[in-house]
């Protein structure tokens, strides 16, 4: 196998959706960022297991869940907590032909914050990255059900919260 | 599509029962002209994500598998120039504390004044950084006048 | 003879003292003797020596704090610090300490963990410093107070 061409196509191009996948459940810029970069360097270091990954995709989406809800634990627990708001949409990049405005993608992005992280994980990769259940189901190491559970639910909340505000 | 077969739709995608071509129907529906009102939200919800998708700044990222560039020629500042000549001090002062056991921390410095200089440089260096960090963070708050009430946590 | 009287402390108290670890000793070990780094140790015996002495041309607010330090370790490298700094970064979320701050400013990458003694004070900083080519990783172990050094630049910078 030859690893630097399998992680320069298969691997190291998936970092942009990772990255999203990971601030979904995190919710914060630069621990997301950490999580992704480490995930990289990990899946990288584990060449030589690759062969027995049965689905190397979803393996590599799993480790970088487990890892976003690791850091997510102790960024909960953290002494001195760095209040939300701090990298919220700060959007520095590109803010030109803004759909929404800032005002309601606050409103959005705090709704999405209430929902608890599994919710957003799933809502993520479906509502966002348009995935099928099963891959979802395989991404997540949770079961079809549990996947459907969780975005009817997370998506029945989005609803109660957002209705009356937009 | 007619009202009926939209709230279907909404139905089935609350439900989380959609397939991916009756999601991506129900978007077509909900970005036109006339989205009722009460689906409002959804249409605004659905802009979002797109929005997400496109607008998320993602970092650049170190590829680990890419081969290591050789580093540049060193320079080493001044400051550090010190910190290579205490070295050179420890290595000497090694050889007289030589039988203390090997688990102690080798000290860099021998003489505690030198030492004292040196840790005060390290916790300024520190305490710039936390500062830094908070003047940043608080220039940030300024921006989201609804996160206010955030300033006084830091 | 105050040097020589130091030294003779430092003798007695490299054996006294027990050794004391930190979170990151194993990746201090690791490159301490890579020549392209430079390293920095304090021990617990200088940090005591230091403590009983006055020294004239160091802020008071300083001294307070160095007197409750009793261990300061920091691994610099001048050029091609970015694998580095991302390897730290493994290390340091496997030991335990949390993070406290994070700065992304232009290039440039600071973090700063603390490990709690489960009251106010925190028995261990490590500041983790890097852009494309510099990378810092400092270490300091003791009673330390965040309010405490957070002031310090205010009345070292006036």
């Amino acid at each position: 196998m030859n690893y630097h061409q399998v992680f320069n196509e298969d691997v190291f191009p998936l970092r942009d959706k990772l990255y999203r996948f990971s601030l979904s459940i995190v919710r914060k810029n630069d621990i997301a960022e950490d999580v992704v970069q480490e995930i990289l360097i990990k899946v990288w270091d584990k060449r030589e297991d690759w062969e027995k990954w049965r689905n190397m995709n979803a393996m590599i989406y799993t480790m970088t869940k487990n890892l976003s809800l690791d850091k997510l634990k102790s960024k909960n627990n953290q002494l001195y907590t760095i209040p939300e708001g701090y990298d919220t949409p700060a959007d520095s990049a590109n803010p030109v032909q803004r759909v929404i405005s800032m005002d309601v993608e606050c409103i959005i992005h705090k709704a999405i914050g209430t929902l608890n992280e599994i919710q957003r994980m799933v809502i993520q990769l479906r509502d966002i990255e348009g995935h099928t259940y099963q891959e979802i189901a395989d991404m997540t190491d949770l079961t079809m059900a549990q996947v459907k559970v969780n975005l009817h639910r997370g998506r029945l909340e989005l609803r109660d919260k957002l209705k009356n505000k937009l | 599509m007619t009202r009926n077969d939209m709230d279907t739709l909404v139905q089935k995608y609350i439900n989380a029962e959609s397939t991916r071509q009756e999601e991506e129907q129900l978007k077509t529906a909900l970005r036109g002209q006339d989205v009722p009102a009460d689906l409002k939200y959804l249409s605004t919800l659905f802009d979002y994500y797109e929005l997400q998708k496109e607008h998320t700044v993602v970092p650049d990222f170190q590829n680990p598998a890419a081969p290591s560039k050789q580093p540049n020629a060193r320079i080493i500042s001044m400051r550090w120039m010190a910190v290579a000549a205490s070295v050179a001090i420890l290595v000497v002062t090694l050889l007289f504390f030589n039988q203390s056991p090997v688990t102690a921390p080798a000290d860099t410095y021998d003489d505690p004044e030198i030492a004292a200089q040196n840790a005060a440089q390290a916790l300024e260096l520190l305490s710039g950084e936390l500062n830094r960090g908070r003047t940043l963070a608080l220039d940030q708050m300024k921006e989201f006048d609804n996160f206010n009430k955030y300033l006084n946590v830091f | 003879m105050k040097t020589f009287l130091s030294m003779c402390l430092l003798i007695v108290g490299m054996n006294t003292l027990v050794a004391q670890t930190g979170s990151m000793d194993a990746y201090f070990q690791k490159y301490q003797d890579d020549n392209s780094f430079t390293v920095v140790s304090i021990s617990a015996s200088m940090f005591q020596v230091i403590s009983g002495m006055d020294i004239e041309n160091i802020d008071p607010d300083v001294k307070a704090i160095l007197d409750n330090i009793t261990g300061l370790k920091i691994l610099t490298k001048e050029s091609g610090g970015q694998p580095y700094y991302n390897e730290a970064l493994t290390t340091i979320t496997n030991q335990g300490l949390q993070e406290m701050m994070t700065i992304k400013e232009k290039g440039e990458n600071v973090k700063i963990y603390g490990k709690s003694d489960g009251k106010e004070k925190l028995k261990e900083v490590v500041m983790l410093r890097g852009d494309t080519n510099n990378f810092v990783l400092m270490q300091i172990l003791g009673n330390l107070s965040i309010d405490q050094l957070t002031k310090l630049s205010n009345t070292l910078n006036k």
